[in-house]
């Protein structure tokens, strides 16, 4: 329950010297919680600003004067003082200075704490994400060792038969373990939850160098074929389920299939494999492969069912342990041909395994646009500070004739920029705090490692070095500029700030130019993307994911559905269909619900397609196989409802369809296009599984696995006329199901007895996940491109106004002449818009070329889109013009007496 | 003046105040600010870091002991102080300080004198 603010609180804390921390930190913390609802701090919206003034104050305050030697507080706090007399007064002087011109001040540090923020934040997801190591002891010298398709060239699975070759025949590795699958197990002793189980080896927590925290690890005895089924369970598990009882050693987890006794619990945090996610909760049990014969001996059938991890030797390398393992493959392939004749072998290292090249890629893009962002500030206070610099000209040219070193007028002004560049970070770091929470929020939840994401002490140091670097590299360009004052001229004008002259203007025309030209990168991302997303969520699926459930699992786990196999197997099918036959009565009965279907053979959205069969049609020569095999579901009458699926052509299921009538089946369009051609399949009969069904329909193809997907051959057969008995259920209602559920669930309980029904699955929210990649993308572009924009109008207004307020004089002499309003405006407005030409022309070559790399992260990308330049540039124009128009109207209305009495 | 064998540590105004406080019982350290306030309108505000910097200091001369967290309701509003004898003493030496110079100001007429 520790919210950002309490967070932010603790690790001031930590500045205490230890000992205090120590004794206090826990009282403070209570008292910094009670201390919140105080009424000293007002209310309204400065309450939470007034606390943390106060309280942050309050606290430095109290750590000063801890951190002073007690006793001798006053003779050793002074000395260094002395000597960093110089500095001392820069300080104080840096901090006057910012204050003289607060309005421009608190734009800059604005800016600046928002660039600082945004790029700690996005920085500390790329550094959980990409640049973090493992939680494993040593992790650089884990490694994954896969078998490769050769075909592709993709990293797969490992058979175990190889993974016993590679053990006996290997030198280059310390340990190697592997996980062989997972899958739910469904608890029969109360309470009744769904655990996730790992099947692993014996040796992986070897590799990992994880031991149990109580009870013992597993061993290879427990591998045998026979041993007694044991588990190891997650501190998680431990806590919830057992209580954290002390003696869990030795209890039991019953599931249908059988009785794991607990050999230990592993230690808090622990989880394996590690690209947990938001998503998928972290394993909760880990139980041991069996070394049954089909494992062991080389059969005809291969299975790839591992993944396999080692620890590399001391001193061995990735190159060593690829070559060997390459000739163990080689040597292998000679003596089993048929089981490498397609597989090759890759070792690299395990967090490249986890984190892949296109989330490492996606990471970067997201670092380099918040450079731009963090860049665009840093030109920005850079700006300020060249202006400040140039009011400053005839006070440094004083101090310069009065002897002032070169370095000491440079020093003094890079003073001021690294206070503006600290006080950003402060800021930032707060806005990184809320930052990230929102970051943890919005990101789609298939990130790797995306629940280790915080802004922590190594985060908030790359954000200090990033400000003072800043700081340094904004501050230097007026450092430079004000360091060799021309003494004569400035003293001569002193008062009058003709000072900056055109040496200054041309800076900060330079310093407008790169605003512009970065503004334009990151406007054309952000229109890069937004269009991207808008392709992809106008794809038309074929159908509707609004309002339906997915109800997965509950009929599944049912045990009168799922005998084991016996004679008595098709009896229960038939007992199995009108148990489906009565949740689906009982479900279109609750109030709400539009239509309900039984199927089987993926859900929608959910990337899995569980069945193809092999098919076979009469009224082809060749029997379709590999690619083009359909996918065939078995669905309910109610299904073409439930999705809003459309119909082409014929008839689609009926309830008439049952066991006794004619097998029919319904084909997609994609299906009857790639067998029938330019015939009509309506009445044609197929082959399936060697058994004859009439074509009846064809219905609209649907993008199964979203809208990046292609569609497939499908064929849908009736429900009533399979013998399989499991089921999913999908149902329709006419508003958001999430009320809906307990309802739902009650009435698949009411129909089958002694269920198990799991929460159902949004199809909305599948569809979600699925592009939740690309709408996160869009919105950070879109809202750094809005930030850029506003930043570059910002600069502009501050160069006009300056430009305007130092050309008073000028405008003066022309109005006496003469000039009419029309025409300074349009002269200064003018002058507005060369200079975003200036930086329109490289922004939108640097965009132009950067866009092909951007094209990677798009979405049907079309060839280059004038359009969209064209766009960009009409809008930052618009934005500049009306930013310089204020200033610029205030040109017009010099009073050319007033403006030549200033002389 | 000789010095004393056995000296009272001189008292901040604030280890004063949080002293004060705890005179009639133990107190947990928000207890102790908000009495504070009671006692001066609100004139004198602690915030954490003073408050602690002064429980610190009265802690280490052996004027005041913090008990151990017992329960829940300890853990949330912090640990509970009482006051040891040497902080009564330390009170009294102070009060009577105080006192010399109230005394003082009302012979100059700094003060008004006290009513009967």
């Amino acid at each position: 329950m520790t919210g950002p603010g309490e967070r932010f609180f603790t690790w001031l804390i930590r500045l205490y010297p230890r000992d205090f921390r120590r004794q206090y930190a826990d009282d403070l913390l209570a008292f910094f919680r009670q201390d919140r609802a105080h009424p000293k701090y007002g209310t309204g919206r400065l309450r939470l600003v007034r606390f943390w003034i106060a309280t942050v104050r309050d606290l430095l305050r109290a750590v000063w004067a801890q951190r002073r030697p007690a006793g001798q507080g006053v003779a050793r706090a002074r000395a260094p003082r002395q000597r960093m007399g110089g500095y001392g007064r820069d300080l104080r002087d840096a901090w006057r200075g910012l204050w003289t011109s607060p309005g421009v001040t608190i734009a800059a540090l604005a800016v600046l704490t928002l660039g600082i923020g945004a790029g700690t934040a996005i920085y500390s997801v790329v550094d959980a994400v990409v640049l973090r190591g493992l939680p494993f002891d040593e992790d650089h010298r884990l490694v994954r060792v896969s078998e490769t398709d050769l075909a592709s060239g993709r990293p797969s699975t490992v058979a175990p038969q190889n993974y016993l070759d590679w053990l006996s025949r290997q030198q280059v590795f310390e340990s190697i373990g592997a996980i062989a699958g997972g899958g739910s197990l469904i608890t029969t002793d109360e309470p009744v939850e769904n655990l996730r189980m790992m099947r692993v080896t014996a040796s992986l927590f070897d590799v990992l160098r994880v031991r149990p925290a109580r009870g013992r690890a597993l061993v290879s005895t427990d591998e045998t074929p026979g041993a007694p089924p044991v588990a190891l369970i997650s501190d998680d598990v431990w806590r919830r389920r057992f209580h954290a009882d002390p003696s869990v050693v030795g209890r039991t987890i019953a599931s249908r299939s059988s009785e794991f006794r607990i050999l230990g619990v592993m230690p808090p945090g622990f989880t394996y494999p590690v690209s947990v996610t938001a998503v998928r909760s972290s394993v909760d049990l880990w139980v041991p492969f069996i070394w049954t014969d089909a494992w062991t001996a080389r059969g005809k059938g291969r299975t790839y069912a591992f993944s396999v991890v080692a620890r590399l030797k001391p001193g061995v390398t990735l190159e060593d342990a690829s070559a060997q393992m390459a000739s163990i493959r080689d040597a292998l392939a000679v003596q089993h041909p048929t089981w490498f004749a397609d597989r090759g072998i890759r070792v690299y290292r395990l967090q490249d395994a986890i984190v892949g090249a296109s989330v490492r890629s996606w990471m970067f893009l997201l670092l380099a646009a918040v450079t731009g962002v963090v860049l665009m500030a840093c030109l920005n206070a850079a700006h300020l500070l060249v202006a400040r610099a140039v009011s400053r000209g005839p006070e440094l040219a004083v101090r310069a004739a009065l002897g002032a070193s070169r370095w000491a007028l440079a020093r003094s002004l890079l003073v001021q920029s690294l206070l503006l560049s600290l006080l950003g970070a402060a800021g930032g770091v707060l806005v990184a705090l809320w930052g990230v929470e929102l970051l943890r929020a919005t990101l789609p939840g298939n990130v790797p490692r995306l629940a280790t994401v915080a802004v922590d002490l190594r985060v908030l140091a790359v954000a200090m070095t990033a400000a003072v670097a800043s700081g340094a590299i904004f501050g230097t360009i007026p450092a430079m500029q004000a360091s060799r004052p021309d003494v004569v001229t400035l003293l001569g004008q002193a008062g009058r700030s003709l000072a900056g002259g055109r040496t200054t203007r041309r800076v900060r025309g330079g310093l407008v130019i790169a605003e512009v030209a970065l503004a334009v990168v990151l406007l054309s991302g952000a229109g890069l993307f937004l269009a991207s997303y808008r392709r992809v969520t106008t794809v038309d699926l074929g159908f509707d994911p609004a309002h339906v459930a997915a109800f997965l699992g509950a009929i599944m786990n049912t045990s009168q559905l799922t005998p084991p196999r016996t004679p008595e197997a098709s009896a229960a099918a038939v007992s199995g269909q009108s148990l489906v036959a009565d949740a689906v009565a009982r479900l279109r009965a609750v109030p709400g619900v539009i239509a309900v279907a039984p199927m089987q053979g993926g859900r929608p959205l959910s990337g899995n397609w569980a069945t193809v069969t092999v098919q076979h049609f009469d009224r082809q020569t060749d029997p379709f196989t590999g690619p083009d095999e359909p996918v065939v579901r078995s669905v309910g009458p109610g299904y073409l409802d439930v999705l809003h699926a459309r119909m082409v052509h014929g008839r689609w299921i009926a309830d008439t369809d049952h066991a006794g009538s004619e097998p029919v089946v319904v084909l997609n369009d994609e299906a009857a296009r790639r067998y029938f051609g330019s015939r009509d399949p309506i009445g044609a009969r197929i082959l399936m599984d060697e058994y004859a069904r009439t074509v009846v329909g064809v219905i609209g193809g649907m993008r199964w696995r979203g809208p990046e997907s292609d569609v497939n051959p499908e064929a849908f057969i009736p429900f009533a006329q399979t013998s399989h008995p499991r089921a999913e259920l999908l149902v329709r209602t006419d508003r958001d199901p999430t009320p809906l559920v307990p309802a739902l669930q009650a009435a698949i309980r009411a129909a089958l007895p002694g269920t198990t029904v799991n929460p159902p699955t949004m199809l909305e929210s599948s569809y979600g996940n699925l592009i939740a990649q690309r709408k996160f993308n869009m919105i950070v572009l879109a809202i750094f491109g809005a930030v850029a924009v506003a930043i570059a109008a910002i600069g502009i207004y501050a160069l006009v106004a300056y430009v305007v307020a130092q050309r008073r004089r000028e405008f003066g002499v022309r109005v006496a002449l003469g000039a009419g309003p029309s025409g300074i405006l349009s002269m200064v407005v003018g002058g507005a818009v060369r200079l975003m030409i200036g930086g329109l022309v490289p922004g939108l070559v640097a965009a132009f070329l950067l866009e092909r790399w951007a094209r990677a992260f798009l979405f049907n990308a079309p060839p280059r889109d004038p359009a969209l330049y064209a766009g960009v540039a009409l809008v930052l124009l618009t934005a500049g013009v009306v930013a310089a128009i204020g200033p610029a109207r205030r040109a017009t209305r010099v009073d050319p007496l007033v403006a030549l009495r200033e002389e | 003046m000789s010095p004393r064998p056995n000296p009272v540590p001189e008292l901040t105004p604030i280890g004063f105040e949080v002293l004060l406080s705890l005179i009639d019982g133990p107190q947990h350290g928000y207890g102790i600010k908000l009495a504070i306030e009671g006692r001066s309108d609100g004139d004198i505000s602690l915030g954490s870091g003073t408050l602690y910097q002064a429980i610190y200091r009265l802690e280490r001369e052996g004027l005041i002991a913090g008990a151990a967290i017992r329960d829940r309701s300890d853990a949330r509003r912090g640990r509970t102080y009482q006051i040891l004898p040497a902080g009564r003493a330390a009170v009294r030496e102070h009060l009577r300080r105080l006192n010399r110079v109230v005394e003082y100001a009302r012979a100059r007429r700094l003060l008004p004198a006290s009513k009967p």
